[in-house]
């Protein structure tokens, strides 16, 4: 099993886009090769959702739902922020399950000029 | 020089009218010198303090000179000498209140200094008694509605927080004030459709999914947990931005056209700070889950 001691790793916060991208980028390459990870919260006070974003729901970008439900384990999780984390994904496979959904959000991202940051 | 009449000031829409046609008042203004006259202001919420000094800062964005003036009622002179305002804009302050919670203003995102200022500042642990899990609760989905401003708002001055507690009501308010570009221009914009109502725009961003910011990956959540919070516990948010206004409690979600229209967003929280209010969804934390 792959520990990702998150407390340890970011302190008691995980709360930014930037360390959930830090942490995805750590676990996308060994659940590409089923191999087991665990993110273990010991230590972690605030969850939100611009962390889990970043570092859970793009997972679902290439990796489906039976893999991640085999391969990545959450410990020490407190039940608080279990329900931010299920609308983490839940919102996550509408966009990358859901073709008309995400042809949608591509048609408008493509119609954004060169330049526009938001 | 433009002298601003600064009234008594609560929370309600009204109140926020008031402001708003303040703000109005500045940005159509020429004069390079602009008064707030606190004459005859006999009460001043955290939604006054947090907006107040948001619009000090942008008018002095814009150039303008900025003074305060008559701060003749002495509980309105002294809540601002003791939550941080008045030493904010260089006037005589005094220590911080145990009960005030401290007028703050972030230029740049902060996330984890912000998140120290809610739990050591808005819920003090000597004031207020919260379970961990309350607590937890209560900070994770602040921060979301703080990141937000960062994320989409585009203030040129930054984000300005007021908070305040009711020992009596259990209740804890905050106000987080953004000058921006609002919700409604960032939707139409996004959706380009110029037309799109405030009210319509503010619905569509409570809406499952979408979020104006979906370019690399699904986002979109903050909001709608700040919602499904407030209801849980049985409060109260409420959003202004253009001339869109939502309120959602746990019974209501209602979206109107405000009367006065202001460009930014406010974003107003009320929460009950009692553990009855509150109860966890009945998950066990030890149980073999399937999230995905």
């Amino acid at each position: 099993m792959n520990r990702i001691p998150l407390g340890e790793q970011l302190g008691a916060y995980c709360i930014t886009s930037d360390d959930g991208q830090r942490v995805y980028d750590q676990i996308h390459p060994l659940l590409r090769e089923k191999q087991p990870v665990a993110l273990d919260f010991s230590g972690v006070e605030i969850v939100a959702s611009p962390f889990l974003n970043a570092a859970v729901g793009q997972l679902l970008r290439d990796l489906d739902s039976e893999t991640l439900n085999t391969y990545l384990k959450f410990e020490n999780l407190s039940g608080v922020f279990k329900p931010i984390l299920r609308r983490v994904i839940e919102n996550a496979k509408r966009y990358y399950t859901d073709p008309a959904y995400r042809a949608a959000v591509n048609k408008v991202m493509t119609a954004f000029s060169e330049g526009e940051d938001d | 020089m433009l002298r601003l009449n600064v009234p008594r000031i609560n929370d309600s829409p009204d109140d926020y009218a008031v402001l708003f046609d303040l703000w109005q008042q500045v940005k159509a203004s020429q004069e390079t010198e602009v008064v707030f006259d606190f004459a005859t202001c006999d009460f001043f919420r955290q939604s006054g303090v947090a907006f107040i000094g948001g619009l000090m800062h942008w008018a002095k964005s814009q150039l303008k000179q900025v003074t305060i003036t008559n701060l003749n009622n002495e509980n309105v002179a002294r809540n601002l000498r003791k939550n941080g305002f008045a030493e904010a804009f260089d006037l005589p302050a005094e220590p911080l209140s145990r009960t005030a919670v401290p007028y703050r203003e972030d230029r740049h995102k902060a996330e984890e200094s912000y998140l120290i200022y809610l739990s050591q500042s808005w819920l003090h642990p000597e004031r207020i008694y919260l379970s961990q899990n309350l607590r937890q609760a209560i900070l994770s989905t602040v921060i979301e509605a703080y990141i937000n401003v960062f994320d989409h708002a585009h203030s040129p001055v930054g984000a300005f927080t007021c908070g305040q507690f009711y020992p009596t009501s259990k209740e804890i308010m905050l106000t987080l004030v953004d000058f921006g570009i609002g919700i409604p221009a960032t939707v139409r914009k996004h959706l380009r459709q110029p037309a799109l109502s405030a009210e319509a725009a503010i619905r569509w961003v409570f809406q499952e999914g979408n979020s104006t910011k979906a370019r690399l990956m699904a986002r979109g959540n903050g909001l709608k947990i700040l919602k499904s919070f407030v209801r849980l516990n049985q409060g109260r948010l409420e959003i202004y931005s253009g001339d869109g206004y939502t309120r959602i409690d746990q019974t209501d979600e209602y979206y109107t056209t405000h009367a006065t229209s202001f460009t930014g967003t406010v974003v107003q929280i009320a929460l009950k700070s009692d553990e009855s209010y509150y109860q966890l969804a009945d998950e066990d934390d030890d149980a073999e889950e399937l999230f995905f």
